[in-house]
């Protein structure tokens, strides 16, 4: 709410009684003793509302009075302000760095040194301190070659570090150097288990994705070997030997859908047939292009019989042995095309699954 | 001037301060109560002092002496 010199007057009528001519004049008498005494160097004060003066800008000012100011915060009256941080800057840091590092056992070492008697830092160490000074008040050193083997061994004690770890915990004797050698001690504790755990990790790991490799998914192998083809594809036979993809077994000896065939005649004449295509009889000048593999075999029996199955069907059903991951496998693809990109589109109109199943390579005669 | 008008006078800009009201007076200057949060001050003996929260008057004013400059 604002109160504007009009209000103001009419609020001074309320309260004395008077004439709002005579208050307007008072008004204007006060307004001008303040300035004229501010002008003349004079502050003026009003007793027990505030001073006004003119400060070094020329600008007016009103210092409230301490009466009126308590009056205005009355809700925060009493309350002082607080000292955060005594004087700990230059003094403490170093052991704020170590905790820093190691919260979880430095309070352990902190405590019994030297830093107990500085009433300052025991905040800081509450969550452990009050345990240990509880416990022990004067006996520090003898604590102190005790306390960290129990407190810490039990956490996270693997069997190979029994042995070293006494060891390294012994030679705390003098007094300052403790709690850092104890916090070495840890550090280097805490990277040896790392260490051993992560080597154990991925030893494990490794031998977990050996094993993954030889069931891998045809599918993502496939994939690999299209890229394969895809990359190498022009360079001809060179292809067909360096292709690396872990070949698998693919037992998907599903009989292949017929949805496709009947519209063709199962066995066309050789003469009528284009020289490259799905379906028909197998084109020995066709042989020089490619073809969509849907099935990989460990055996070349059933390798054939497949394929059987699938010239039955009118498609023209290849079998080529290929050595992959030195073991020899049988691929079995269907069709003969001309360039990769017309063997791909063929491949989309397959039956599923062989439409998403299925890579292409080149055709290599054995 | 009457004692009288000066004791009316600061009651009744106290009331009107106590009640967080803007109180303007033409040819003197606008008094405010602005509300200042708790803070931190530091001083320069390295001391850290959070101030409490605090309700204070401000006193603004366009008057200025610009004849003894």
């Amino acid at each position: 709410m604002n109160i504007d010199k009009p209000k103001l007057v009419e609020l001074l009528v309320e309260k004395t009684g008077m004439q709002p001519e005579n208050v307007e004049n008072q008004l204007g008498q006060l307004i001008e003793r303040i300035i004229s005494a501010a002008k003349r160097g004079k502050a003026l004060e009003i007793k027990d509302f505030g001073l006004f003066y003119f400060d070094e800008s020329g600008e007016l000012k009103f210092d409230p009075a301490e009466e009126l100011s308590t009056e205005i915060s009355f809700k925060y009256a009493g309350m002082k302000p607080v000292e955060l941080k005594p004087k700990r800057d230059s003094t403490l840091p170093p052991i704020d760095a170590d905790e820093n590092k190691e919260p979880e056992f430095s309070p352990v070492i902190n405590t019994p040194s030297e830093e107990l008697p500085e009433i300052e830092d025991t905040p800081e160490d509450d969550p452990f301190g009050i345990d240990e000074t509880g416990y022990d008040d004067f006996d520090f050193l003898s604590d102190m070659e005790k306390e960290p083997q129990p407190d810490s061994e039990p956490e996270e004690k693997p069997i190979e570090e029994v042995k070293t770890k006494p060891v390294k915990k012994v030679p705390p004797k003098r007094k300052n150097n403790n709690g850092l050698i104890a916090v070495l001690a840890i550090l280097l504790l805490i990277v040896l288990i790392g260490g051993t755990v992560w080597f154990m990790d991925s030893f494990s790991s490794s031998e977990e994705t050996d094993v993954a490799t030889t069931s891998d998914l045809p599918v993502i192998t496939e994939e690999d070997e299209e890229n394969m083809e895809q990359l190498l594809g022009m360079e001809g036979q060179q292809t067909a030997d360096t292709v690396p993809a872990p070949e698998q077994e693919q037992e998907i000896v599903v009989q292949q859908p017929v949805e496709e065939t009947p519209s063709i005649t199962p066995q066309p004449p050789a003469e009528d047939q284009p020289l490259y295509g799905l379906t028909g009889v197998v084109m020995e000048q066709a042989n020089d292009g490619y073809s969509i593999v849907i099935h990989s075999f460990n055996t070349e029996d059933t390798a054939r019989s497949t394929a059987a199955l699938l010239s039955q069907d009118g498609y023209r059903a290849l079998v080529n042995a290929r050595t992959v991951g030195g073991s020899s496998t049988w691929r079995v693809s269907v069709g003969q095309f001309e360039t990769l990109e017309q063997a791909r589109q063929a491949a989309e109109q397959l039956p599923s699954p062989y439409n998403t199943q299925n890579f292409i390579h080149r055709i290599q005669i054995n | 001037m009457e004692s009288e008008f000066i004791i009316a006078f600061k009651e009744v800009l106290r009331e009107q301060f106590v009640d967080k009201h803007k109180v303007d007076i033409e040819g003197l200057g606008t008094f405010e109560v602005k509300h200042r949060e708790q803070h931190q001050k530091r001083y320069d003996d390295g001391k850290i002092v959070m101030l409490p929260p605090a309700d204070v008057l401000e006193f603004k004013s366009n008057i200025r002496i610009s004849n003894e400059h």
